[in-house]
């Protein structure tokens, strides 16, 4: 019963964290950066998502539409003012792993200013709130908003990703951005365009995120950073599909430890991150990655 | 007959479903210089870092000296007597250049050219107390035999040392390697001008594919067919 | 131009020497300075916490200065010392002086644990050691565990607390800290730390163990954290799981290295002491506004100063040499 309850519920939030490892997993593969911050843009989704809700009455679902292009615009600023800079460094992936640590303090410190140290959540009654009956059990009805915004939203991205011309130079530059660069692409823009995409996937997710974790606070992104890297290295970095069946099973995981050990399910996402580091790091999907 | 310093026997390596090396033997003896040749990706760099200890075969066996080696760390191998130079030399950019050097020295237990032995066979005494990061390509490269002399290698492979130098430094280059053989040392010689090979080398490997096909003297190798079709084929492609 | 350069520079022998001297300098200067400080500037336990973090943001700079292995996770080890020695002093009884030590013992074992991280390359393996930072901080602060660590509630040293042997175990813990600095710099292990960081590869060829010798890196890097949280503890009396498994804490010795200029003696060193004391002279009333500044302070530094302030006085002194080389020649 309680085995059945936690593959459900793990599905369910499995497709949530999809959306919430997404971006962070698009701005590797094409940048081959880890953006320490992206756990950050998701607590500022939440924060965004209750701004609007108290200031102007939008439903938190409608919210998403509204930051969705302006998380795009801001990101493709900011990756031309942090990156281009960094690029000819030697030491180019540390570096840059350690400006966004930099960022992901920066966003911290100012939405505690701005925001306050307390967790803020939104009135259940803002989206539909009748817990669902399936199978004996009642499963939070948040739980299953988030996977049906979740799931449409991934939709949207892999057509975007796989039917698009700029998915396809997108795919290009994460293939390889030499050639990319050599057949014409702006291998510059498209960084740049997905960089405001994985901003813009994590502000969404963000969304989900006050009503899945029960609130929003100033301090949650490292640990989001963390799950989220988790679930991408698991699910081979530079693998969409790979994320998503990566974010399933640990969303599983994470439910049957929430139901058989609750004191340590906290744990699940580090377990898996080193776990997954030392004995494949390659990850499930076995795309030969530069981990090692 | 001279002894033999290094023999291989069987060797493969795989990269998941690629077989870069598919059973490769081959000996050298001292004062023999071997030339190794092969088109691009043929797996003569793979081979170089098998035997140094960097890649881990998936069989077969390597001994020096007529002693087996086990699974050993490179650092090991070095100290022992197998040395290398790197197809794209790798210096430690920050040290200078009598650090790159002095680090190996440190490392070596017996006897072998002095530091200053060294800088001058590699002709960069000049440059001494520069930061290695700042000398040229073929300084470079010359810095890299140098590490790699410094613990007085009892076999030598050289990965392309060759390449990018014009004719007039490339015949200093094969007058510097053959002096090299002297006291017994051995030579590999990866190479793909094969006139700086035949100024060189008194028998070549070719491989291809990972696969040795052919074994015998350089001029015969020409002459053979299927070493010129696969030479053919890459030069037409 | 490449020759005329080469001359310049003095004959190694006397240039080795040279740095030695200021490199002893750079240990002498602080430990005098923070022995007769307590005499001028009365707050002895911000001296005692500018002291720690003098010695971790050395510690970062064996680890990611001279190895090129950056530990987010640094905190881990940190919390790991200091609740070493608070069991060790509250439950083994040993003298809150040796229970120390053992603080410095469970910040090696818990790197020692994590030597198998090495196998990642640079930046995954600071995430890692963020990951089991996080874990370490978790498992210590789970109320499972509550009979072992009290769980989240925390520890008290109250009845161990001596200000004076706190702040000459400070003391000797961070001039431990320089000396192994300067020990480290001036040494052939040095040596082969340098030519690790910029090529593992040739290092290994050349002869140099690379798995020992940035392992043993590594222990010391992990002993300083060890110590450090340890006094850090005994020092602050009572403390939560959340004052030593503070990721501020890594914030805090990455930026004080970066800052000062990491590969250097006296670069931490300056860094710890300015920074430090500004965010102490200001007040700890918000600490938001140093997470605000140290944040843009580490952005800023990536982007157009990473070498730091010691790089900005190594380049300065380059000019002048050069233009007196200009003059002579
Ligand atoms: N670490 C590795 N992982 C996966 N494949 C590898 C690795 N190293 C080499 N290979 C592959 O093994 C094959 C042999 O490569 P190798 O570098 O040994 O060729 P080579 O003969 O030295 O070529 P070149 O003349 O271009 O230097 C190539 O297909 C190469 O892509
Ligand atoms: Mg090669």
């Amino acid at each position: 019963m309680l085995f059945e309850y936690s593959i459900i519920a793990g599905i369910l939030l499995g497709l949530f964290y999809a959306l919430m490892a997404m971006g962070l997993n698009l701005v590797f593969g094409v940048q081959r950066i880890i953006n320490l911050a992206h756990g950050d843009m998701v607590m500022l989704g939440g924060f965004g998502a209750w701004e609007l809700y108290y200031g102007y009455h939008l439903n938190p679902v409608l919210a998403i539409v509204v930051m969705v292009p302006i998380t795009v615009v801001v990101g493709y600023g900011l990756y031309y003012l942090l990156i281009p800079r960094l690029k000819s460094a030697v030491d180019f992936e540390t570096l840059s792993l350690v400006l966004f640590f930099g960022v992901s303090q920066v966003v911290e410190a100012l939405s505690a200013l701005g925001f306050g140290n307390n967790e803020r959540s939104l009135p259940v009654t803002s989206i539909p709130s009748q817990p669902v009956h399936l199978f004996g059990q009642f499963y939070p009805a948040d739980w299953w908003v988030a996977a049906g915004v979740a799931l449409p939203l991934l939709g949207i991205f892999f057509l975007y990703l796989y039917r698009t011309r700029l998915g396809r130079e997108t795919r290009a530059v994460m293939a390889d951005e030499h050639e990319a660069v050599s057949v014409g692409i702006d291998a510059g823009r498209v960084s740049a365009i997905s960089f405001g995409v994985g901003l813009a996937l994590a502000a969404a997710a963000g969304v989900l995120a006050v009503f899945v974790f029960g609130g929003v606070d100033p301090s949650e992104g490292v640990s989001i950073t963390i799950t989220a890297f988790a679930i991408i290295v698991f699910g081979s970095l530079g693998n969409p599909l790979g994320t998503v069946v990566g974010s399933i099973l640990f969303g599983v995981a994470y439910q049957l430890a929430q139901v058989y050990t609750p004191s340590w399910s906290n744990l699940v996402p580090y377990i898996l991150v080193i776990g997954t580091m030392l004995l494949r790091p390659q990850g499930l999907f076995g795309r030969r990655t530069r981990v090692a | 007959m001279a002894d033999e310093i290094l023999r291989l026997e069987g060797i493969s390596k795989h990269f998941g479903g690629l077989h870069a090396l598919q059973e490769v033997s081959f000996s050298v003896v001292g004062g023999e210089a071997l030339g190794l040749v092969g088109p691009n990706g043929s797996g003569k760099t793979t081979l170089i870092n098998v035997v140094c200890g960097l890649y881990t075969p998936n069989s077969g066996s390597i001994y020096l000296e007529g002693t087996k080696l086990g699974k050993m760390n490179p650092h090991r191998l070095a100290r022992a007597g197998i040395n290398r130079t790197f197809q794209v030399p790798q210096p430690f950019g920050s040290l200078t250049v009598r650090e790159n050097i002095e680090i190996a020295l440190s490392h070596r237990s017996g006897e072998g050219m002095s530091l200053d032995d060294i800088l001058d066979f590699v002709n960069l005494g000049k440059w001494a107390g520069q930061e290695a990061g700042s000398l040229n390509a073929a300084q470079q490269k010359r810095l890299d035999l140098g590490r790699a002399l410094a613990l007085n290698p009892k076999v030598l492979f050289v990965d392309e040392l060759g390449a990018g130098l014009n004719p007039v430094e490339l015949a200093e280059v094969a007058v510097m390697l053959r002096s090299l053989l002297s006291g017994g040392r051995a030579l590999v010689v990866v190479e793909h001008l094969m006139g700086f090979l035949d100024k060189l080398v008194d028998r070549v490997i070719v491989l291809n594919a990972g696969r040795e096909i052919f074994h015998g003297a350089l001029r015969s190798a020409l002459d053979d067919d299927e070493v010129k079709r696969v030479f053919l084929g890459t030069v037409g492609a | 131009m490449l020759e005329s350069r080469s001359v310049e520079k003095p004959a190694a022998g006397v240039f080795r020497r040279k740095t030695l001297l200021l490199d002893l300098l750079a240990v002498a200067v602080p430990v005098v300075g923070f022995a007769f400080g307590i005499n001028i500037f009365a707050n002895e336990l911000l001296l005692v916490y500018m002291m720690v973090y003098v010695a971790l943001a050395h510690g970062i700079n064996i680890s990611y200065g001279f190895t090129g292995y950056l530990p987010f996770g640094y905190f881990g080890f940190f919390g790991a010392g200091a609740y070493g020695a608070t069991l060790a002093i509250l439950d083994l009884h040993v003298p809150a002086l040796i229970g120390m030590l053992f603080g410095g013992v469970a910040g090696v074992l818990f790197g020692l644990l994590l030597l198998p991280l090495f196998r990642l390359r640079g930046a995954y393996f600071a995430i890692a050691t963020l990951a089991a930072g996080e874990a370490i901080a978790d498992i210590v602060a789970n109320p499972s565990l509550q009979s072992v660590t009290n769980g989240p509630y925390g520890e008290n040293l109250a009845s161990v607390y001596s200000s004076g042997q706190i702040y000459v175990a400070a003391l000797v813990f961070m001039a431990l800290a320089l000396l192994a600095v300067v020990l480290v710099k001036n040494s052939r292990f040095g040596l082969a730390l340098r030519a690790i960081k910029e090529s593992e590869y040739s290092a290994a060829m050349a002869g140099v163990n690379v798995v020992r010798m940035r392992s043993l890196a590594w222990v010391i890097a992990a002993a300083i954290a060890g110590v450090g949280g340890a006094i850090f503890g005994w020092a602050t009396t009572v403390f939560y799981p959340s004052a030593v498994f503070d990721s501020a804490i890594s914030v805090f010795a990455i930026v004080f290295a970066l800052f000062g200029g990491t590969g250097s003696v006296w670069g931490p060193t300056l860094g710890t002491v300015l920074l430090y004391g500004l965010y102490s002279a200001v007040g700890l009333s918000s600490p938001q506004y140093f997470q605000l500044i140290y944040g843009l302070a580490i952005v800023v530094l990536v982007l157009f100063a990473p070498r730091g302030l010691v790089g900005f006085g190594r380049a300065a002194g380059r000019m002048i040499s050069l233009r007196r080389a200009g003059a002579n020649g």
